[in-house]
């Protein structure tokens, strides 16, 4: 993953924990790298390892520190790095969602080394949609949650999520169910 | 007055070089000159023969029914040429039952023209392709440019530690005394 994501777990603990803790959690992933690039590509296993750390020093599960790390990739990193697009990228959630295939396929090539998720929208609804996640990595369906609720907050709409199939049930793909 | 305003071959092709329309059996029907000079052989080809589906492809299947619910998104294809794989960004149009593509090929740096043996002059007029390889060379540069910057600070900083070991691996202790008698 490119190095954004990286630095977006650094300033999620830094940020709510403080720096010592970051520097726990560097020490247990025993990730070795004291600043991650932005547009450079790591291995997936270090943010594995980063978010795996962070939950064993935070001592809560894995799937609230990927919840919390969703929420402050959209909220934090995506508005600050990419405010402007960001926002451009639809008027309200259901708009936002509906493009959400389109700014993943653009941002493929923006970075040729990313494998970006693919996302498809259906079933849309005046206040529903569902929302397919298709993905060569494991496990990160609970950073989805956490993305689609920022995305939330970030329109000021209240959203409810539900997962309604997931590879670990062994359907292909994961699908959530979006009611605003 | 001209009632319906159409447009033929010769002016998609203008405007959309690497353009391509296909039947409902995706069979290719008519290229732009600028992807027959890619893939001469195309036109009478299959799509499936061609090309990929880069984005989407999981969702996607190769069929006309399932490519017309696509009409809406950005789409990512995959030229399988001999020895390279080259990527066309595009949009595709359903048009008196068949499936028209416009795009152009995807440049991630200035060097790609020359790989695929491109020139400027086989895209579009209008295509922003030359202003976006000028950004990206750009972009490749500041971020060289950083990076060196980078390597040279781990480096000091190593030197530094080194350095510093020094003192602690003494047997002798060192002292520094100002001239009113403080030690530093």
């Amino acid at each position: 993953m490119y190095g954004i994501v990286n630095q977006a777990i650094q300033g999620l603990v830094t940020e709510q924990f403080g720096e010592e803790t970051w520097q726990k959690v560097k020490e247990k992933s025993k990730v070795n790298i004291d600043t991650f690039f932005n547009n450079e590509s790591y291995e997936d296993k270090v943010t594995y390892d980063l978010a795996g750390a962070a939950a064993d020093v935070l001592g809560i599960p894995l799937s609230e520190v990927l919840i919390a790390f969703g929420e402050y990739w959209v909220l934090k990193t995506g508005m600050k790095n990419y405010g402007s697009l960001m926002k451009s990228g639809g008027g309200n959630l259901k708009e936002f969602l509906i493009n959400l295939p389109n700014f993943h396929s653009r941002v493929m090539l923006i970075y040729p080394n990313l494998t970006p998720p693919e996302f498809r929208v259906s079933n849309v609804d005046e206040n529903s949609l569902q929302l397919h996640y298709y993905s060569q990595r494991e496990g990160l369906a609970d950073f989805v949650v956490g993305l689609l609720q920022g995305l939330g907050k970030m329109f000021e709409t209240a959203i409810t999520i539900d997962l309604i199939k997931s590879r670990s049930e062994g359907f292909d793909h994961e699908i959530c169910s979006v009611h605003w | 007055m001209v009632e319906e305003f159409r447009i033929g071959d010769n002016d998609l092709e203008k405007l959309f070089p690497f353009y391509f329309r296909m039947e409902t059996k995706l069979q290719i029907v008519k290229a732009g000159k600028g992807l027959l000079k890619l893939y001469p052989g195309l036109v009478g080809n299959n799509f499936t023969d061609a090309f990929r589906f880069i984005r989407p492809s999981f969702s996607i299947k190769n069929t006309y029914d399932s490519i017309a619910e696509y009409t809406n998104q950005v789409i990512i294809i995959q030229l399988q040429l001999k020895n390279q794989k080259l990527l066309i960004r595009g949009q595709m149009l359903i048009i008196q039952e068949q499936i028209l593509f416009v795009g152009s090929p995807w440049m991630a740096k200035v060097e790609d023209l020359e790989k695929y043996n491109l020139l400027v002059t086989d895209f579009a007029v209008h295509d922003p392709v030359t202003e976006m390889l000028q950004v990206l060379k750009v972009r490749q540069l500041a971020f060289e440019d950083v990076q060196k910057h980078h390597d040279g600070l781990v480096k000091a900083n190593k030197e530094i530690s080194d350095l510093a070991k020094f003192p602690s691996e003494n047997p002798h202790p060192i002292l520094r005394i100002s001239f009113s008698g403080t030690i530093k």
